[in-house]
Formats: structure tokens, sequence, C-alpha cells
């Protein structure tokens, strides 16, 4: 087992995918760093803005999302992981990692070897996990260095632990459903669109946002982490049947993507 | 070879059967690979070899039949043969981001060998040495061949299959490949099987060959018969096969020879008494309508089981058959 995962590590070597997705976190960091500038400029008071424009906005505003201050900053920015930018990109990672073998052609030799397949697929998921817990982290020094250097008031280490684990929780929830992105990524033809479309599903989880069901089903459970969805504004919190619920979608989804690496005998 | 049928079966298959819907890609094939022999499994492109090595290898699901290699059926997962078996398919996969050492060193590490002489053997027999820190994916068709063959001897297999090793190699590379194959056959025992539409090739290599055709096999043939059929002959044409084969046993002394029913008959040797031959058979009253030297290749046996040319490759200019005419 443990040689799969050393194979599986080696397999990024030299491989720019890891680079994009750095750099998908830079560019989506210097997004909600400019919306920092933005609720910092005397010149353009976002929030008063966002109050006159009504509704859900308001709310929002209401809540203290757009007030200059770290407390509303780094609450923004486990929304940005949790909300559909963190699906997409681990997905995209998740898509690559389990279906790269088919597209590049070395999946055949990947299944003649004299090796238990599903140890090929726990492999899999370790390394998409050690990638998804890099890129939050990753995720969460970029915005919070960027932040920082805005000087905005209110700081301690508390707020930014408390964020960070939050981000963290995000994370987990996001990666439970992810072997379901790798299991599509098994299925029919070669190629990236299929698992990113699967993606794209798991990611469009606004009709159920503002539902009571939103804290039990997966897709809408990261925005809820810290006991409301933001736009539209729902209070809704994580229940121990969600962690049950995320619990048993890891474990059917991994299931799935070991049955399938076993059995699989269409290879292309 | 003469004791080729006492040898272990190690590759055997019993009405191996691929439909893709409407398509029938192989039909109740059912063939035999005897240890430490080089079995050429020969066949048009499209006539079913590589969805045969496929379900050899457990990357396709046959609709019927089975494969049995060492005497495991082949299912996905087989551990236990893959442990003896090293194959190399037509795609020739390695990860184009990593080197031909990273690659090597990586099949290596999975495989859990510790670094040994043999690691170092393997890119001197493949030889990868001069690729060693170029990346896969820069290296051309010929060295990933090379590259997969590698990676497929690094556990010492006892059965190497392989679709098409020659694709890609120019004609040095498929010289040292055809040497690498032989030793590799000769001096370590192992039993190779691959598929090939280049016939030369096939010939000079191969102690028996199987020949697919539109996903039937339709022979398979031992190494002795392929070389009295790839024998020289000299062929009179008579109007009483009977009476010429006795003349040329009782006034020629001549044994070597074969009575066809298409009122021919070949001669296997003593070529430079062409003339006494026909002398003796014009003399116990036989016409001869034609009189010529011929040499059956396995192109020509090739064509007259699939019924044509097409699709037919050639590493060098085999000609359609030699026959050097003396009509009389």
């Amino acid at each position: 087992m443990i040689r799969a995962i050393r194979a599986e590590f080696l397999k990024l070597k030299g491989s720019k995918v890891p680079l994009w997705t750095a750099l998908a976190v830079v560019a989506y960091a210097s997004i909600a760093v400019a919306g920092g500038l933005a609720q910092k400029s005397p010149d353009f008071d976002m929030a008063a803005s966002l109050r006159e424009a009504g509704g859900a906005w308001a709310e929002a505003v209401g809540l203290g999302y757009y007030e200059f201050g770290w407390e509303s900053l780094l609450r923004q920015n486990v929304q940005g992981l949790a909300g559909g930018v963190g699906i997409l990109l681990f997905g995209f990672v998740a898509a690559y990692v389990f279906g790269r073998e088919r597209k590049e052609g070395t999946d055949a030799t990947l299944l003649t070897a004299p090796v238990e397949r599903r140890y090929f697929a726990v492999a899999k998921l370790v390394i998409v996990a050690a990638w998804v817990l890099a890129l939050t982290v990753f995720w969460f020094s970029v915005q919070t260095v960027g932040f920082a250097a805005m000087q905005p008031p209110g700081f301690s280490w508390s707020l930014i632990w408390h964020s960070l684990g939050q981000s963290l929780q995000a994370a987990v929830i996001l990666y439970a459903m992810l072997p379901i992105v790798g299991f599509v990524a098994l299925l029919g033809k070669p190629g990236y669109l299929k698992p990113m479309i699967a993606t794209a599903m798991l990611s469009s989880a606004g009709p159920v946002v503002s539902s009571e069901i939103a804290r039990l089903y997966p897709p809408t459970m990261p925005v809820l982490i810290d006991g409301a969805a933001w736009m539209p504004v729902v209070h809704n919190e994580l229940t121990a049947v969600s962690w049950a619920i995320v619990a048993g979608v890891f474990i059917a989804g991994s299931a799935a993507v070991m049955w399938r690496f076993a059995h699989t005998a269409d290879v292309r | 070879m003469g004791s080729q049928v006492d040898r272990e079966i190690v590759i055997r298959t019993a009405g191996l059967t691929k439909h893709f819907r409407r398509v029938h890609a192989v039909e109740d094939l059912s063939l035999t690979v005897r240890r430490g022999e080089i079995y050429a499994f020969l066949g048009r492109n499209g006539a079913g070899k590589t969805t045969t090595i496929r379900m050899m290898l457990a990357l396709t699901r046959p609709t019927d039949g089975y494969v049995e290699i060492l005497g495991i059926r082949m299912r996905p997962n087989a551990v236990r043969a893959f442990e003896r078996i090293g194959s190399v398919l037509e795609s020739a996969g390695a990860y184009g981001n990593l080197t031909v050492r990273e690659n090597l060193e990586m099949q290596r590490d999975l495989l859990g060998l510790s670094r040994s002489r043999w690691v170092d053997e393997v890119i001197e027999m493949c030889s990868l040495g001069e690729y060693l820190e170029r990346p896969a994916g820069q290296l051309s068709l010929g060295n990933r061949q090379r590259l997969a063959l590698g990676r497929a001897l690094l556990h010492k297999p006892e059965v190497l299959i392989l679709d098409e090793p020659t694709n890609g190699l120019d004609p040095v590379g498929i010289a040292e490949m055809r040497e690498l194959l032989r030793e590799l056959a000769a001096g370590r025992g192992i039993t190779i099987f691959l598929s090939s539409h280049i016939l030369s090739e096939v010939q000079q290599l191969a102690d028996s060959i199987g020949i697919i055709h539109q996903g039937r096999l339709l022979e398979e043939i031992g190494y002795e018969e392929l070389r009295r059929r790839n024998r020289a002959y000299l062929e009179l044409r008579v109007s009483d096969t009977a009476r010429a084969a006795w003349a040329l046993e009782e006034r020629c002394g001549m044994r070597d020879f074969v009575v066809r029913e298409d009122r021919t008959i070949r001669i296997f040797s003593g070529f430079e008494r062409a003339e006494e031959y026909s002398g003796a058979v014009a003399e116990a009253g036989v016409a001869i309508s034609a009189l010529q030297m011929s040499e059956e290749t396995l192109e020509d046996h090739f064509v007259k089981l699939t019924g044509g040319s097409n699709g037919v490759g050639h590493a060098q200019d085999a000609g359609p058959g030699k026959k050097r005419g003396m009509r009389s």
C-alpha cells in the first residue's frame, strides 16, 4: 500500500497540474483581496451601497459580512472555499488523479502490475486528500497574508485559528464527495469532461441551500460551517447527523471507486 | 524443437470470444503456447489480435470462453498470475512527465524489488542507457516501446505478452528487438507471445505461429512445419504424378519430394540435378508442362489463408513469394 502511495506521489513530479491548481488559488485569493480593498476604501462604501440594495445583500451586511475587519474578511474566506469555487477546484484535482491514467493510456500498465488493484484506488484517494489539504492551507495562507497587508482592524490569533479550523472542516466535507467524482472518471470513455460535469452538479446546490435539508445534503453543508449560508443568508447548523451523512457519502464513494478498480475489464 | 508438444502449456485460450455489440472481434479462439517458445500471433490490422491480448491480460472481459496463463484463470486483479507475466501493449503507456529512469524506478519500487544489477541489465538490454534522464513524453515511439519492455522485464516474468513490439522501431531497432526476444526466450527461458502484422519479422523469430483473420484462428503452425513451408523446392507439373514419382524414385534415387493433388510434384533437394529429373520423368512417358524453382514464404501461406494481402506489412521488401521460373 505504501509503495502504491509513493508511486502516486512520484507521478505528480514534473506535472504542471499542481502548479495550475496553486495558481487558481492565487487568482481567487486576489479577487478576495480586491474585494477587501473595496470594503476598505472610504470612497466606495460597499456596506452602505449593499444596505441600500436591500434584500439578501442588506441582510448579509447586517450580519457584518461587508464591514472592513478581520472577522468579516475571514468569514468571506471560509465562504469562498465552501461555496462553488472549492468543489470546482477540488473536483478538478480528483478528476485529474483518477482520470489521468485512462486519458494518458497508462491504465493498462497499472492494471497488469502484480499489485492489488484496490491499493491503487486507496493511493489515489490519499493523494487527493493530501492535495486538497495542501490547497486549503495554501488558500487560507494566501488570503490571510493578503488581508494582513490591508491592516484591517480586529486581529486576534483565535480568530485566525477558528477560521482555519472552519476552512479545514469545509474541505473535509468537500473531500468526502470527491470519490464520486473519481468513480465517474473511471466510467465510460476516458477524459476529464464527465467527472467535471459531475463536479459542476455537486457545486450547483443553490436551490437546496435555503431549505431545511441543506444541513443534510453534502453539497450545501460546507457553506453552513459557521452556522449561516451567505447569499442567500440562511441560518442553519450542521448536526451530528450531518457529519454521519458526510462519512456515509465518503465510505460509499470510496467503496465504489475500489470496486471499480478491482473489477474493471474494459480498458481502452 | 522436436519435443515441443511434450512441454508444459503456459498459455491456453479456450473458445475465447468477444463481441462488441454487432462486431464479432474474436470468435471461438482456442490456442496453446508452450513453455520457452516464441509464439507469433499474426493477422492483419483489425483481425482481433489486440482484443485477444487484452482478454489474455484481463483488460477486456470475454463474451465467452476463458484464458489460462501458467494454470491460472485470467480475471481482473489476478495478482498471482501478473507476478509471473510481463506485458507491453500497443499504446506502450509511460508517465510522460517522468524521466525514463523515474519510470523504471517507480515500477521497481511499486513491485517491491530491491535495486539490483538486474535493473541495470534491463536498462542495457533495452538500450535505454542514453535516454535515462529524458522525460518519457519526449521519447520516440520506438524508445517508448523499449521503456515499456524494460518495465515489463523488471520483475523477471516467466511469460511475456507483447502487442506489436516492433511498432515504431527503425530497421536497426527491429533487429535489436529480435535479438533481445531471442535471448530472452533461449537464454532465460521466457515464453513469449507476441502479435504482429509484419510477416518477415515473424518468420525470423517465431517457434510457432497462429494466424488470426476476422476474429478466427485460421491455423497454428509449429516451427518444423514453418521451416518445411519455407523451403525452396523444384516444382514439376506433370500429366501423371504416380508414374513421375516412380521415375524419380527408381531412376534418380530421389525420395525428398511430395506429390500434390494439383498434378504437381515438389522436390526439396538436389536442385542441381533438375535436368536429370525431367529427363527421367519424360523417359517414363510422362509429359511435363512446367518446371520451376519456387519458395513458399509465410506471406504466400498467409495470403492463401486470408484471401488477400491488404493490410499486411513488411519490415523489409519480402516480396510476394520468390519464383524463379524455368518453363519448358
